[in-house]
């Protein structure tokens, strides 16, 4: 297919002027009129791992007020692989008590979000994220974002090889423009100095860019729901290198028949020397034909389909002057997070715990922030976030092990123990009240929607059944909806489409089976396709398998 | 009106008032209340034009006025004359060539009282000259103050008092004892200017009668501070955020059909009824019957409306106080209140409502001695919101709902309290327009604008915007605007986001005095932007100032001592630019 590539969208006049990603935002950041930024300078934040935000629960009595509405920020932090360590953890914490809205949200792209940081609070927090030594630089925007990476293979030799890749391929891809030193860490420009951006250029990508690496057979990094990834290939204890995956991405938007979800394809294999250059070539080639007319159609996914895989592999190789070698044969086995505790074969031990919906914050039964704040104190070694949303105490030693058990139980940080599998599997995205996008609830409904999931589940005898559920509040899917087994999208407040049917290794996306519907028809449908389910599977076969073979008629009966 | 017009009672020949018939038998209602705003302006000038051509008058009238009630007395009192045939002259003391004052024999002072003690600006040369030490004697002069002021304050007709003080220090003769008005000050005007006109007419000799200019069309508009016009709400919104620790509402009130005309910078003057609730609490904790017959001015009445429709209840005064100890034999009030410091007595008046003294002090009081120490319920005025040129025939206003909680139980103010609390969309409301010429617009297009305001002090500026958006003006707008938090109180934040958005404002620095680790208030923003303001002075802007006394004071003692910081050379010249700023009608204050 033909794209105008051509001609540019607002955001691409936005970057254009915007002198290297800095735009009016000083002046913005001092005006006293408003809490929030102009429209430009809110495109541009993002590169700066910032998004302004409101609280959509008052828009409304707001707007009656001649109120403009209630803004404030949310935070993101670049953080490769979700590593970070205790210090920083403790960091992170002190930030989200002082600044935020007293949570740290874990995201499913391994990083940390603040939430309702008001803008003349920003610059400190910014300040104190660099000091700790993480930045938020290109956590958003049309750029590289924050590199994935498996957080817990009990191969610790190779985890530790295929981190520090992903932690140097972020460092190679991020921006070079020094606007994020001066605005933030009162950095001056040298005078007379000029930015360069060697790959992205003034004009930066045409939509944002995501990467992740993944270490069978865990896939909990969805390594095929991303534009590029990297999939490790270990033999005998040794990291050869890695398959390439090109194209893959969630986005959609409803009513819109262009736009769709799209799995990565395998596009070859490299060593782990080549891993910068692959990314850097393909990076270029997606600056040079992405889609610059249309944002609904520039990530790299259209580009790819658009071209061809072909296409690419001649691009790519012809830039990186040799051929890439061929796929090896690797598999995973789940998408999913295991949680407890696993030994490493470093003899040390890690422990997952499950974070709802990766919502870090002190309730009544679970003071939680205030739990992992004390594990931080006391633990000398990393805290890794998953792309479920879920934490890691990582690198802990035998003897540490037994106060870290004390600990989780003291502060109701133990629910992996007590939890159905359903719950366990279950993830949204953050969506209503600070999300621009959400069309529906999300992070607030899930876990009520479970409750009555679960009961379906128990009614059916299935509630030991692995099963996983994934709600986003909008078609954009940051929760990866369409790689659950039962995907659950936004469409308006109450109103959900209803997708079923992926592979739990993540290579299959589901598919939609009802439109629009509330929550007693999701429930309507979904007791349906589970009592079929419980008669009809074949052997161990799963959930999304069965519902990817029946399809649509698994629902239809019901409505 | 225009048919008796000849040339025998008025001051115009044949062909004058045939193009007068000609061109003001046309106007409509509205038309006609516009020209009257638009004479009156003019006044001024047009009578310093009078003396200058025409021999000493019998009497003179200067007033001192900065709502524009006093000039309101003055010009009724001078038509009132003039139709008597005593040839009055009327003027404005800013407009007064203040040496022509030891020529005068008969003067009538029209002086009022504002912020803490002061006269209103237009006096401040007339001030300054009495009381300069060379000041001359004036034993030719006779005299006679009408001073207006408000109770509830605390040097209440200071400026009244200190002229008079000053004028018999210089061998000036007062014909009679200063009148003292608070703020229901009708009764006592007109009594006033009936003392002076029958006065007069024994005394001074009496020319042909004039007719008077104003009396050509109505001055005022059909409705009244005495014949208020009673409109209906049609919205109120709360318009401070949640958590905000104030409580201000927007009103949209309907004047379809009611000729009421206005203009930005007016007020409306609005009778509030007490709340139902506390005259019930009042007078079953003084023991009364609420149909306990009384007498108010001399009609019948019984002690639920005199209290509900008639008396003060929500503002009390010193003299209020002392009555009050006195007829209900509440000694220990008396004592209490008589042992305070004179700040701790200000703040004990400040703080309660009448029924805080009731319910903090029991006592027995007869309805009758209750209702006479009581002052009549007087209008409360709030500045217009609104430009008829974009909002038609609504009216707006931005009402802080006044609190006190002194004895641990919440009073609101009389009006706020209705207006915000008690009023629903549909009711009817009392008000009447009261002009401010005092704060318009400048006349001059191009003279750029500040507007310098805290909390609703906004409104008028929201007015000012309003008629710069309906007449497509291009002239430079600058909002300092101060109040407690960014997030809840910044009043009609979407209006002015949107007037800079679109260029019609060309700047907003705002105070939000919680939000940060230090207060931060307007005078603090006048500091920081002093270089920017000289530049917008030296290009002649007007300033207008509308909030708290505290806050003009503030800011304009932030400004005389921010301009004393700019670089050499500048400072003085800026420092005189501010002083003239007043003299030349280039300083507009709004305050309260």
């Amino acid at each position: 297919m033909a794209t105008d590539t051509t001609r540019s969208n607002p955001v691409e006049d936005i970057k254009t002027n915007s002198n290297f990603l800095r735009g009016t935002l000083q002046q913005g950041l001092t005006d006293t009129a408003s809490a929030g930024l102009s429209e430009t300078d809110t495109q541009l934040t993002k590169f700066h791992g910032i998004y302004q935000q409101d609280d959509r629960d008052v828009r409304d009595q707001r707007r009656k007020q001649m109120l403009e509405p209630d803004h404030s920020f949310m935070i993101r932090v670049r953080m490769p692989g979700g590593a970070c360590t205790a210090e920083q953890w403790l960091a992170m914490d002190a930030i989200a008590n002082r600044w935020a809205n007293h949570s740290l949200r874990l995201t499913s792209r391994q990083a940390f979000q603040f939430h309702g940081v008001l803008k003349n609070d920003l610059k400190t927090s910014i300040q104190r994220i660099n000091s700790s030594l993480l930045d938020t630089l290109a956590a958003c925007g049309d750029v590289n974002r924050n590199v994935m990476c498996t957080v817990l293979p009990e191969l610790s030799a190779i985890h530790r090889q295929v981190f520090d890749d992903a932690s140097k391929l972020s460092t190679h891809l991020l921006p070079q423009t020094t606007a994020y030193h001066e605005i933030w860490l009162d950095k001056k420009k040298v005078v007379g100095s000029t930015d360069v951006e060697p790959i992205y250029g003034e004009t930066y990508l045409p939509r944002k860019f995501k990467t992740a690496f993944a270490i069978p057979p865990h896939n909990d990094v969805d390594v095929f729901a991303h534009d590029l990834g990297y999939i490790a290939v270990v033999d005998d204890g040794e990291l050869l290198g890695y398959n390439i995956s090109v194209g893959g991405g969630m986005g959609a938007t409803h009513g819109d028949p262009k736009t769709y979800p799209l799995l990565a394809q395998l596009l070859g294999f490299c060593t782990p020397d080549q891993v910068n250059e692959v990314a850097e070539a393909i990076v270029r080639i997606q600056h040079e034909f992405g889609d610059r007319g249309n944002r609904k159609h520039a990530r790299f996914k259209y580009t790819v389909e658009d071209h061809g895989l072909d296409w690419l592999r001649d691009q790519l190789e012809s830039r990186l002057g040799y051929p890439l070698e061929s796929v090896r044969p690797v598999t995973f086995s789940h998408t999913g997070d295991d949680y407890g505790w696993k030994r490493g074969e470093d003899g040390l031990w890690n422990l997952l715990l499950f974070i709802q919906n990766g919502r870090i914050l002190d309730t009544g039964h679970a003071p939680m922030l205030t739990g992992l704040r004390e594990i931080a104190k006391l633990h000398n070694g990393e805290f890794r976030l998953t792309a479920n949303q879920n934490v890691v105490i990582a690198g802990v030693t035998e003897q540490e092990k037994d106060l870290i058990v004390a600990t989780t139980r003291e502060y109701g940080l133990d629910a992996h123990e007590q939890l159905s599998k359903a719950r366990l599997g279950a993830m949204a995205c953050v969506a209503f009240p600070t999300c621009s996008l959400a069309m529906a609830e999300a992070e607030r409904y899930l876990p009520e929607l479970l409750d009555k999931i679960e009961d379906s589940l128990k009614q059916h005898g299935l509630q030991d059944q692995d099963i996983n559920i994934r709600m986003s509040g909008c078609p954009n899917g940051c929760s990866r909806p369409y790689l659950a087994e039962i995907g659950l999208v936004g469409k308006a407040p109450g109103r959900y489409q209803l997708y079923l049917g992926a592979a739990r290794d993540g290579s299959r996306l589901n598919r939609l089976v009802l439109e629009n519907v509330d929550e007693q028809g999701i429930l309507r449908a979904l007791d349906q396709a589970l009592i079929q389910f419980k008669y009809d599977r074949k052997d161990t076969e799963s959930f999304g398998d069965y519902a990817h073979r029946i399809g649509s008629d698994l629902v239809k009966g019901g409505m | 009106m225009l048919a008796t017009l000849r040339t025998d009672n008025s001051p115009f020949n044949e062909r004058e008032i045939e193009l007068l018939r000609h061109s003001l038998g046309a106007l409509d209602v509205s038309q006609s209340q516009w020209l009257s705003g638009y004479l009156a302006g003019r006044l001024p000038s047009l009578e310093t034009a009078e003396t200058q051509s025409t021999t000493v008058p019998a009497l003179t009238i200067l007033f001192g006025s900065e709502t524009g009630n006093g000039e309101a007395i003055a010009t009724r009192l001078a038509n009132q004359l003039n139709q008597t045939g005593i040839k009055t002259t009327l003027e404005s003391m800013g407009q007064f060539r203040v040496a022509s004052l030891k020529k005068l024999e008969q003067v009538v002072f029209v002086i009022s009282t504002h912020g803490e003690g002061d006269p209103p600006e237009e006096a401040l040369e007339l001030f300054d000259y009495l009381q300069a030490e060379r000041a001359p004697e004036l034993p030719r002069l006779n005299y006679r103050i009408l001073a207006l002021g408000d109770q509830s304050y605390e040097h209440f007709c200071l400026a009244g008092q200190i002229l008079d003080q000053r004028l018999r220090q210089l061998g000036a003769t007062a014909v009679d004892e200063r009148i003292d008005c608070d703020v229901d000050y009708h009764r006592q005007a007109t009594r006033f200017t009936e003392t002076v006109v029958s006065w007069a007419e024994e005394h001074l000799n009496r020319a042909e009668p004039v007719a008077p200019v104003l009396s050509l069309v109505p001055t005022t508009a059909n409705w009244n501070r005495q014949s208020p016009y009673a409109a209906e709400v049609l919205r109120v919104q709360r318009i401070t955020g949640d958590g905000s620790v104030k409580d201000i509402h927007h009103l949209e009130i309907s004047l379809e059909g009611a000729g009421l005309e206005y203009l930005p910078g007016d007020s409306l003057g609005v009778w509030a009824r007490n709340d139902s609730t506390v005259v019930d609490a009042l007078i079953s904790g003084l023991g009364l019957a609420p149909d306990i017959p009384v007498r108010l001015e001399g009609e019948k009445s019984d002690l639920i409306s005199a209290l509900t429709r008639h008396r003060e209840l929500t503002r009390l005064t010193e003299q209020t106080i002392r009555q009050f100890a006195q007829s209900s034999n509440q000694g220990a009030l008396g004592d209490h209140f008589n042992g305070l410091s004179r700040a701790k007595r200000r703040q004990f008046i400040e703080s309660r409502q009448l029924l805080d003294l009731v319910e903090e002090y029991p006592a027995n009081i007869a309805a009758q001695d209750l209702v006479d120490l009581l002052r009549p319920l007087a209008p409360r005025s709030y500045s217009i919101a609104s430009s008829r040129s974009l909002v038609d025939d609504e009216v707006h206003l931005t009402v802080a709902t006044l609190n006190s909680n002194a004895i641990g139980r919440q009073r609101t103010g009389v009006a706020s309290g209705q207006l915000n609390q008690r009023l629903q969309s549909g009711d009817r409301i009392s008000v009447f327009v009261e002009p401010n010429r005092r704060f318009r617009l400048p006349d001059d297009p191009e003279a750029p604008v500040i507007m310098i305001a805290a909390g609703t002090g906004i409104a008028p500026f929201r007015a000012f915007m309003q008629d710069l958006e309906a007449t497509g003006a291009h002239r430079n707008t600058w909002l300092i605007f101060g109040n407690p938090s960014l997030r809840t109180d910044f009043i009609y934040q979407r209006e002015w986001l949107n007037w800079r958005k679109t260029g019609l404002l060309n700047r907003i620095d705002a105070a939000w005095s919680r939000d940060g680790v230090h207060k931060h208030y307007v005078q603090h923003v006048v500091c920081e932007q002093i270089e920017r303001l000289d530049r917008w002075l030296s290009r002649g802007a007007h300033v207008y100032l509308c909030g708290s006394l505290a806050m003009g004071r503030d800011v304009l003692g932030s400004l005389q001592s921010s301009i004393a910081t700019l670089p050499a050379g500048t400072a003085d010249s800026a420092a005189e630019t501010v002083k003239q700023l007043g003299r030349t009608g280039r300083l507009h204050k709004d305050l309260y």
